[in-house]
């Protein structure tokens, strides 16, 4: 959909009654300001003679300055005799003012279709929402004899294009429009044109459709092959003009160049584009010529509607203003200009009245225009102030635009229950730990980002579970805080691990988990990494604590030796304790540095001697777990 | 329990819940657009369903991508193609899972519509689905057929009913039969009407009428589907859409058995539009049922079309048409069909000349057939609109008659045969109608749109019979 | 592909036909061809420029081989003719065909405006009224129709003159280039229409009819002589009794030996071919369709059909003389030695 711009007509309808034996008249007009006997003057001026095929469409215009205005007259059979019997061809007319239609700027086309079939009703002026100029259709039309004839028309003559006889009415209105587009916009204040003239008649058509050409008119063949070369230094300059462009740059260039022209004086023209190619800035693809300051002047537009209900209104302003481009190149004050209105307007603030679906448009809208087209860590406040009171959609609107990395998070909190569960589910997984333990820490969130964390890892592997979680400790902080009892954490972290790693942990990955730096809520961690890594794991957690202590070979063999197993002498607690604080210290070796692998890369497949027999193993590992208990429970107290 | 069967049961569920405003919209999504389907139950207590227009997805969007106010108007069709069902509940059924388009779709309307319950692997199509749905409901009315009883003493006519289906019957159930006597009826046929009985209240399910002879017939009903009944044991029955109203009051008081002979020339012009000359034959066909009285009737019925002069250059003119002289009311109305028939071939006479038509040529023809006969009642009902061409130049600038055929001199002709009286009937009101129209209709002029059929036969000295036509079948009574 | 604006020689004949809506303008113009034609002389006419060759042959095809009248004219036609009289035979002298030739030429520049143009309340609307009045000024030679069956319904002939005309006398005769205070214009004065049976009727109660010897067809026709005394009778048959002051406020304005009167007919009588001669019972030309029938369908792309169609084939009464009359007057004061028509 392109935009629209709106436009009110003053019109006419010329004709005659049934069986009427008097000649045509305006039976109807609109009351503004054109009487009878003006329409009539411009009926009678601008008729393209008499009707032999219709319907035919007419392009008029009259006034000038802020008075000028363009004209239409649609001329169809009325299926009604007259008195003598001949057919009675009724003429519609419209005319709107010059700027609006500029300010579009529309087409003639449009214009047609805009006003064609509407029912007239005695004295109201027409409004109609017309869509702006394609100009991509019209750029992809433009022809050797549409160049031809705009070239032609600079000389102030009249164009007559002939053999067009086979073509409808609306390919000969297209052809009108593509001549025109070819030509600065302004010259449509002055343009007349119609899709058939009859050259027997004095007419005033500039250019038109015909049989012949008369007297004193250039002769254009449709679908000629070659561009009329002119002996008129005008012409033949302006082709040049023409040819320097791309269609596409060309038409939209021209389409642009609103302010009213005239053909007595082709020097204007021949300037307008005479300049650089790329001079102009291009005009964003389907905005129309919708300058900057316009935007604000929408968005007014918007808090008025919402203000005062306008609510059909409110959503044709929204889809305009929608079809912005993005990024659309503003400068700060552009910006702030913007989120005064929407501030001032309380376009964000919450709305009541609105369906929810138009809600939803007027939020994207005005976060786009206002704040977008990302909403970065330093703007994320903006539209919660500028809101008042941020609503729950507003939220979501925001969480719907394209955010920098943590903003998302920031926006998630303002959210509760099934929306704030919708809005987590949305996050990357790094940004959803991370949402677990922000501060203030708040319980729910943990469990529902466990519950999410959980739900990812179980069905399709998310490989990036293991390191955010590892990143954030497992989250073994937040599940201690969370859990009163030792058992709900095992099972809470157990299932972290599971949806990071699998159902069973391979050594890697229990090195990776054991080897984190440790926290004073580490235990049950370590105890639900044990649990998932099978009856090896006292070996393997030793193992793995002595490789990351970087001992020298004595040191560690000393250690081996002092829990070897002697039956009379039980291991001291202290020097786990001493372990663990060389632990806490320890910094990651690089990988290649790190001793033979212990442990299989497929559990429960062993290639090694175990290190010691098996009720050795059963009393370190019991010895183990009471050290690491006790060393909590001091630490706590 | 596979979707399919979920769905099933859901939309039976729904379906045997409509009553009164009640109503149930089952939307389908597709990959290629959304089609709603409107379920109400009807005053017979049938579930009806319409289809509403698919809506096709927006086309999809170019390199651009969809932006803010694509998604919003796209989202608006969908929403609005279903609409808020006031009073009904909304079942969705997704068709093409995996498509993005549909996928979307279904996000937006469960969004729309929470309370909804949606399918999302229905295999199988919507329309089909409700029909064999509606198909396989119980009856929740009695079905009864409508006949006429006859008093053995009065010969009075009463309405009564025939239990064919009673409530709590599905298709397939056992067939109902039962005897009836047809008698002659009028144009359309007997007619088989069904009413389906709630709280003593009859509501018409359906009327199909049937051209039998009179006789007594064995007929069974069968139950296709709530709403339809199929009669066998007679020849095929028709739909039949006439005023229910106009049918009953068709009825007449009582049942009595069956008047000289006659000759009524229809002369009908065939110029004008289909509708114009078509309504003249309807009424020339009205009028020769109304004044003949079946296979015994002494009427005798002559039938000619005339057109219009032809004043072009060669373009024939078609000369006045003779498609029945002095035959049966039956051969009549045999040779009215067959010459509208023949019209409808050659297409609207809506070309040659304007102001007139030979109405002189068939008073001719009319007075060169009569010449021998006499005695009867003859009545010259001419049907039409135009004047006659006058016999040279006339102020009326009507051209004159290519055969110089003087019409005053004809109508002064006819008025000396023994017996005769003018009827007409003009397409225009009696006050705008040609002078000439009164000439020839002197003694009975009606207007095409307001005929008294009965009133201008009588008018015109015709006997007009009792009407005897039992629109209905009638029930023995034991 | 070089592109000049065309232009094509100009005629300093200018014609300009005059005359209430529906008064027959443009069949007139279109009637002329058929009439030169018909009369087999030596007169025809030719087409200057392309829109007017146009004309003549859509027009000759349109009332000869359609049987159809023209469209209501819809904006000020401009046609550019010649009448051209082939030299005659038997003179061959090398020197006097070259005379000859140049001589017997008449351009004729014929401004065929729609009837509501000359209706004496639209002075208001400005531009159309003046081209009428510039166009009419410099003319020399006025075509202007009386429609005798308009009359008797409208009655608006004199309705549809005296404001051009008051407006005509006051551009023109405001000057001292016409001292005698008399319009410079030749007037034929056209009682159009003579087809219809009122019209034939009033003549022959008059007893102006008159049998033309050389016609084979024996047609009626009214002498240039008593076409005043038919066109008297005739004003006093008007709607609103106005139509008596048409020929005093002619008088009044154009020079009495300037004036000229003819009783014509643009498709003329109905001529049943079998017969070969006129019938009295049985000459109507005008043959009245079935509304909807042909063309006139709102958007139709079809050529739009009339009510009216012409029955038999158009044979032009008294078309050809005025515009020859006016040509010939015209040119009598430029061009020595013109023959008769």
């Amino acid at each position: 959909m392109r935009p629209e711009v709106r436009v009110t007509a003053e019109w006419a309808l010329w004709g005659k009654p049934p069986d009427a034996r008097d000649d045509y008249e305006v039976l109807e007009c609109s009351r503004g300001n054109l009487g009878r006997d003006e329409f009539s003057e411009i009926m009678t001026r601008y008729a393209p003679g008499t009707p032999t095929e219709l319907p035919q469409v007419t392009i008029s215009w009259f006034g000038g300055g802020d008075s000028a205005h363009l004209g239409l007259a649609i001329q169809k059979w009325s299926g009604q005799q007259d008195g003598l019997g001949r057919d009675i061809a009724i003429t519609r007319y419209f005319c709107v003012p010059y700027r609006q239609a500029a300010d579009g700027p529309v087409s003639y086309e449009a214009l047609y279709d805009a006003f064609d079939g509407r029912e007239l009703w005695a004295g109201a002026p027409l409004t109609v929402d017309v869509p702006a100029l394609d100009l991509q259709a019209i750029a992809e039309r433009v022809d050797k004899a549409a160049k031809s004839a705009a070239a032609l028309l600079l000389t102030g003559e009249p164009v007559c294009v002939v053999r067009g006889e086979s073509l409808s009415m609306r390919e000969r209105l297209r052809f009108l429009d593509v001549v025109a587009a070819l030509l600065p916009y302004g010259l449509r204040a002055r343009l007349t044109a119609s899709t058939w003239t009859d050259s027997s008649a004095r007419h005033r058509i500039k250019l038109s459709f015909a049989k012949r050409a008369r007297d004193g008119a250039h002769s254009v063949t449709w679908d000629a092959d070659d561009v009329v070369s002119s002996r008129n230094d005008v012409t033949s300059r302006y082709v040049k003009l023409l040819d320097r462009y791309p269609c596409d740059e060309l038409v939209s260039r021209l389409a642009e160049k609103t302010a009213p022209l005239s053909f007595k004086d082709a020097g204007p023209v021949l300037a307008l584009l005479d300049g650089p190619s790329n001079s102009a800035p291009p005009v964003p693809a389907g905005w129309g010529a919708l300058a900057r300051s316009e935007v604000g002047d929408i968005l007014n537009a918007c808090a008025d509607r919402l203000e005062h209900g306008g609510h059909g209104e409110l959503e044709k302003f929204l889809l305009r203003l929608g079809r912005l481009p993005i990024p659309w190149p503003s400068t700060d004050d552009e910006q702030n200009h913007r989120r005064e209105i929407i501030k001032r307007g309380g376009l964000l603030s919450e709305q009541p009245a609105l369906s929810w679906d138009l809600k939803e448009l007027l939020y994207d809208v005005i976060l786009t225009v206002g704040y977008g087209p990302t909403l970065t860590l330093e703007g994320v406040n903006h539209p919660l102030d500028d809101a008042g009171t941020p609503t729950r959609t507003l939220v979501e609107a925001m969480l719907r635009m394209k955010c920098a990395p943590g903003v998302a998070l920031k926006l998630v909190f303002r959210l509760d229950g099934e929306s704030r569960t919708r809005a987590l589910r949305s996050l990357r997984t790094g940004d959803l730990v991370r949402a677990a333990v922000r501060e203030p820490f708040d319980p729910s969130t943990l469990s529902i980002v466990c519950q999410e964390l959980v739900t990812r890892g179980s069905g399709a592997e998310d490989p990036e579970i293991a390191p955010a979680l590892r990143e954030h400790g497992y989250l073994a902080a937040a599940v201690e805080q969370a859990f009163p009892h030792g058992d709900a954490r095992l099972s809470c972290l157990r299932k972290l691990l599971i949806a990071a790693y699998g159902p069973t942990l391979e050594r890697g990955a229990f090195d990776e988990v054991v080897g984190s730096p440790l926290t004073p809520c580490s235990a049950t961690l370590i105890i639900a990494a044990v649990s998932l890594y099978g009856p090896d794991a006292p070996n393997a957690l030793v193992s793995g604590l002595l490789d990351h202590a970087r001992l020298t070979a004595e040191s560690r063999a000393h250690v081996l030796d002092l829990l070897a197993p002697r039956p009379d002498d039980p291991p001291a607690p202290r020097g786990w304790l001493s372990g663990r604080v060389l632990l806490w210290t320890h910094r990651h070796e690089p990988e290649a540095a790190r001793p033979e692998q212990l442990r299989p890369a497929r559990p429960g497949h062993r290639q090694d001697e175990p290190l010691w027999p098996i009720w050795a193993k059963v009393g370190l590992g019991a010895t183990f777990l009471v050290a690491v208990v006790v060393a909590v429970v001091i630490r706590f107290w | 329990m596979t979707e399919l069967i979920r769905l099933r049961r859901a939309l039976a569920e729904a379906v045997a819940e409509l009553a009164g405003p009640r109503s149930l919209t089952v939307v389908e999504v597709t990959a290629e657009g959304l089609t709603a389907f409107d379920m109400h139950r009807d005053e017979t207590g049938t579930p009806r369903g319409r289809g509403r227009a698919t809506v096709p997805w927006a086309e999809p969007a170019g390199e651009r991508g969809r932006d803010i106010a694509d998604v919003f108007s796209a989202r608006r069709a969908v929403l609005d193609a279903v609409g808020m069902p006031a009073d009904g509940t909304v079942v969705l059924m997704g068709s093409s899972p995996g498509s993005p388009r549909a996928d979307e779709a279904m996000e937006w309307l469960r969004a729309a519509h929470p309370d909804a319950p949606a399918f999302t692997r229905a295999d199988m199509c919507a329309r089909a689905l409700l029909r064999e749905i509606v198909a396989d409901e119980p009856l929740c009315r009695s079905y009864e057929l409508v006949v006429l009883k006859r008093h053995p003493a009065t010969d009075r006519l009463e309405f009564t009913c025939r239990q064919l289906f009673p409530i709590e019957a599905r298709r397939g159930d056992p067939s109902s039969a039962f005897t009836v006597r047809c008698e002659p009826s009028g144009e359309r046929g007997t007619a088989f009407a069904v009413v389906a009985w709630r709280d003593r209240r009859p509501a018409l399910l359906s009327v199909q009428t049937v051209k039998v002879p009179p006789g007594r017939y064995e007929i069974t009903a069968e139950l296709e589907r709530p709403g339809r009944v199929r009669f066998s044991g007679l020849p095929d029955l028709v739909r039949d859409d006439q005023d229910w109203a106009e049918l009953v009051a068709s009825v007449p008081a009582r049942f009595d058995p069956p008047a000289g002979p006659a000759h009524l020339i229809c002369a009908v012009e065939t110029t004008g539009t289909d509708a114009q000359v078509r309504e003249r034959l309807r009424r020339i066909g009205q009028m020769i049922t109304t004044v003949s009285d079946g296979v015994e009737s002494r009427l005798r019925v002559s039938l000619v079309a005339y057109g219009v002069h032809s004043y072009q250059r060669g373009v024939p003119e078609a000369p006045v048409d003779v498609a029945g002289w002095q035959i049966s009311a039956e051969q009549a109305r045999y040779s009215l069909e067959d010459l509208e028939e023949r019209l409808k071939k050659r297409g609207t006479l809506s070309q040659g000349y304007a102001g007139a038509a030979m109405v002189e040529d068939m008073l001719a023809e009319v007075v060169s057939r009569l010449s021998d006969g006499g005695g009867e009642r003859t009545v010259l009902l001419t049907v039409g609109d135009r004047p006659p061409h006058p016999p040279r130049a006339d102020p009326s600038e009507i051209l004159p008659c290519p055969h110089r055929i003087d019409w005053v001199q004809q109508v002064r002709r006819l008025e000396r045969y023994p017996g005769l009286a003018f009827g007409a009937i003009c397409d225009r009101p009696p006050e705008r109608v040609d002078p000439v129209w009164s000439q020839l209709g002197r003694g009975g002029l009606a207007q095409l749109d307001a005929v008294d059929v009965q009133g201008l036969g009588a008018a015109l000295g015709l006997a007009v019979p009792r009407v005897q036509r039992i629109p209905f079948p009638l029930i023995e009574v034991p | 592909m070089y592109s000049d604006p065309g232009q094509s020689a100009r005629s300093d004949h200018n014609i300009a036909i005059w005359g209430a809506p529906g008064s027959g303008k443009t069949t007139f113009l279109a009637a002329l061809n058929i009439a030169l034609i018909r009369k087999n002389g030596p007169w025809r006419v030719v087409g200057a420029d392309g829109p007017s060759i146009d004309f003549l042959s859509e027009m000759t095809s349109a009332l000869s081989q359609h049987q159809r009248f023209p469209p209501a004219t819809g904006a000020l036609g401009h046609y550019r003719w010649f009448l051209s009289r082939s030299p005659e035979q038997g003179r061959r002298g090398w020197l006097r065909r070259r005379r000859q030739a140049r001589a017997w030429k008449i351009g004729l520049d014929v401004l065929d405006a729609p009837g509501g143009f000359f209706r004496a309340e639209r002075a208001g609307y400005g531009t159309d009224r003046e081209e009428l009045l510039d166009n009419l000024a410099s003319s020399r030679g006025i075509v202007f129709l009386f429609d005798p069956i308009r009359e008797s319904k409208d009655g608006d002939a004199f309705a549809y003159l005296h404001g051009v005309l008051a407006d005509l006398a006051g551009r023109m005769l405001a000057t001292d280039e016409y001292d005698d205070g008399m319009l410079p214009h030749h007037l034929a004065i056209c009682i159009t229409k003579f087809d219809e049976l009122r019209v034939l009727q009033t003549a022959d109660k008059l007893s102006l009819l008159t049998p033309d010897p050389d016609d084979p067809h024996r047609f009626p026709r009214v002498a240039a002589e008593d076409a005043e005394e038919l066109f008297q009778a005739l004003s006093t048959v008007s709607a609103s009794g106005n139509a008596d002051m048409v020929l005093p406020a002619l008088k009044q304005f154009f020079r009495p030996d300037r004036i000229k009167f003819f009783v014509t007919s643009s498709i003329g009588f109905y001529l049943d071919q079998r017969k070969g001669v006129f019938d009295p019972d049985d000459f109507q030309n005008l043959i009245p369709e079935t509304p909807g029938g042909a063309g006139g369908q709102e958007n139709s792309r079809a050529a739009p059909g009339n009510r009216f169609r012409i029955r038999g084939q158009a044979r032009p009464i008294n078309v050809m003389e005025p515009m020859l009359w006016l040509g010939r007057r015209m040119s009598s004061g430029k061009n020595a030695g013109e023959g008769d028509g």
